[in-house]
C-alpha cells in the first residue's frame, strides 16, 4: 500500500469513527505541519499554536476532504495559509503597535531546540529564514527541507514552476550571503 | 529571469553543510513533544466543542424566551394580569369578539346597578346625610329651590 492509499483508508476509517485513525494521521503529519510553520514563523510557540489550529482543521474538515489531490498537498496548503495569515496579522499588530518588539524572539521552556547541540547554528539559520520575503521563505523551505518538486509546490502555492524557480534562486542567494556574513 | 539548474545546484551545494544543522535537528526524535501537541489539539477540540455545545443551549433559552415574552403580549395567556376584570367578558379580546358598541350601550343601561351600602357607609359614615339631603333638595318645588340657589350665590348661606 503506497501512502497515498494509506492515507485514503486512514481518512475513511476516520470518518467511520475511528479516533485511532485519525491519531494515525496526525502522528504522520504533525511533524511535517510543525516544521514548516516553524520555518515560516520562526519560533517555537507561533509554530505550535500553527501545528494545533491545522490538527483541530483536520479533524473539522477531513469529513468534506474529496481527495481530488494528494492529503499531503491539502494539510500543506492549509499549513501555508495559516502561516501566511499569521504573519499577516503579526505585521498589522507591529503596525499599531499591539505586539513587543521582540516577539521574533519568544523562547519556550518546551521549544525542541533547547537541548540541540548546534543551537547556534540553528538561530543563525532562523534569523537568515526571518530575513527572506515570505514568498521565497516558503519556497525554500519546501524545496531545501521538505525535498518537494516544483511540481508539488506549485500544487500547494498555486504558483507557476518559472516563478517558483526564480523565487527559490533568490532565496538560496540570500541565505549564503546571510550565513557568510554571519561566519565572518 | 529565470535561472538555471546549474546556478541552483551549486548554491544548494553550497548551502548543504550550513544547513546540516537544521537537518538535522527537523530529523531527530521528538515523539514526547509531538505526542503532546497532539492531546493538546485534542483537548481544545473538546473544549470548543463543549462551548458550541453550551451556546447553543444558551442560544435555544434565549429563543424560547423571546417567543414566550411575544406570544405572552399577542396573546395574553394569564388573565390575572389583565387591567379589566375576569369576570367582565366584554373586554377579554382573546376570548371574544369586540362587541358592537350599540349593542353593548344597551346592555349597560338595561343592567341594575347593585350598590353595596355597607362597604359605601364603612368608607364614608356621612354618606346617608347626604343622600337625604339630595332627596329633600329634590322634593323641593322650584320656587324654593331658587331660594336656596339665591341665598347661596349671595353667601346668605
Amino acid at each position: 500500500m503506497n501512502f497515498v492509499e494509506e492515507d485514503r483508508k486512514l481518512v475513511e476509517d476516520f470518518i467511520n469513527g475511528s479516533e485511532s485513525a485519525f491519531k494515525k494521521l496526525v502522528d504522520k503529519y504533525s511533524k511535517k505541519i510543525y516544521w514548516h510553520a516553524r520555518g515560516m514563523l520562526n519560533n517555537h510557540l507561533d509554530a505550535d499554536e500553527i501545528t494545533q489550529q491545522v490538527i483541530i482543521v483536520l479533524y473539522n474538515k477531513l469529513k468534506t476532504f474529496k481527495f481530488e489531490s494528494a492529503l499531503y498537498t491539502w494539510i500543506f496548503r492549509i499549513t501555508s495559509t495559516r502561516c501566511i495569515n499569521f504573519i499577516r496579522k503579526r505585521k498589522i499588530q507591529k503596525i499599531f503597535s499591539l505586539s513587543d518588539e521582540n516577539y521574533n524572539n519568544l523562547t519556550s521552556r518546551n521549544d525542541i531546540v533547547k537541548d540541540f547541540e548546534r543551537k547556534d547554528e540553528i538561530e543563525q539559520i532562523e534569523k537568515a529564514l526571518r530575513k527572506l520575503p515570505v514568498k521565497q521563505r516558503e519556497v525554500f523551505i519546501m524545496k531545501n527541507f521538505e525535498e518537494m518538486s516544483y511540481k508539488e509546490i506549485s500544487e500547494i502555492t498555486g504558483k507557476s514552476i518559472g516563478g517558483l524557480k526564480a523565487n527559490y534562486f533568490h532565496a538560496l542567494k540570500k541565505v549564503t550571503e546571510i550565513l557568510n556574513d554571519s561566519e565572518q | 529571469m529565470i535561472p538555471n539548474n546549474k546556478n541552483i545546484n551549486e548554491l544548494e551545494n553550497e548551502l548543504k553543510d550550513k544547513l546540516s544543522s537544521y537537518k538535522e535537528l527537523r530529523n531527530s526524535d521528538n515523539s514526547f513533544y509531538f505526542n503532546s501537541l497532539y492531546f493538546r489539539a485534542s483537548d481544545k477540540l473538546l473544549q470548543k466543542t463543549k462551548q458550541n455545545f453550551y451556546e447553543h443551549k444558551l442560544i435555544n433559552v434565549f429563543l424560547f424566551l423571546i417567543v414566550f415574552i411575544i406570544s405572552y403580549n399577542v396573546f395574553n395567556f394569564n388573565d390575572t394580569n389583565n387591567n379589566f376584570s375576569v369576570s367582565n367578558n366584554y373586554f377579554l379580546e382573546a376570548s371574544l369578539p369586540w362587541l358592537d358598541e350599540e349593542y353593548f350601550d344597551e346592555i349597560v343601561i338595561d343592567e341594575e346597578v347593585l350598590v353595596d351600602y355597607n362597604t359605601l357607609l364603612e368608607e364614608d359614615p356621612n354618606l346617608f346625610g347626604y343622600l337625604e339631603t339630595l332627596e329633600l333638595l329634590n322634593n323641593l318645588p322650584t320656587d324654593k329651590l331658587n331660594e336656596i340657589y339665591n341665598n347661596i350665590k349671595y353667601k346668605k348661606m
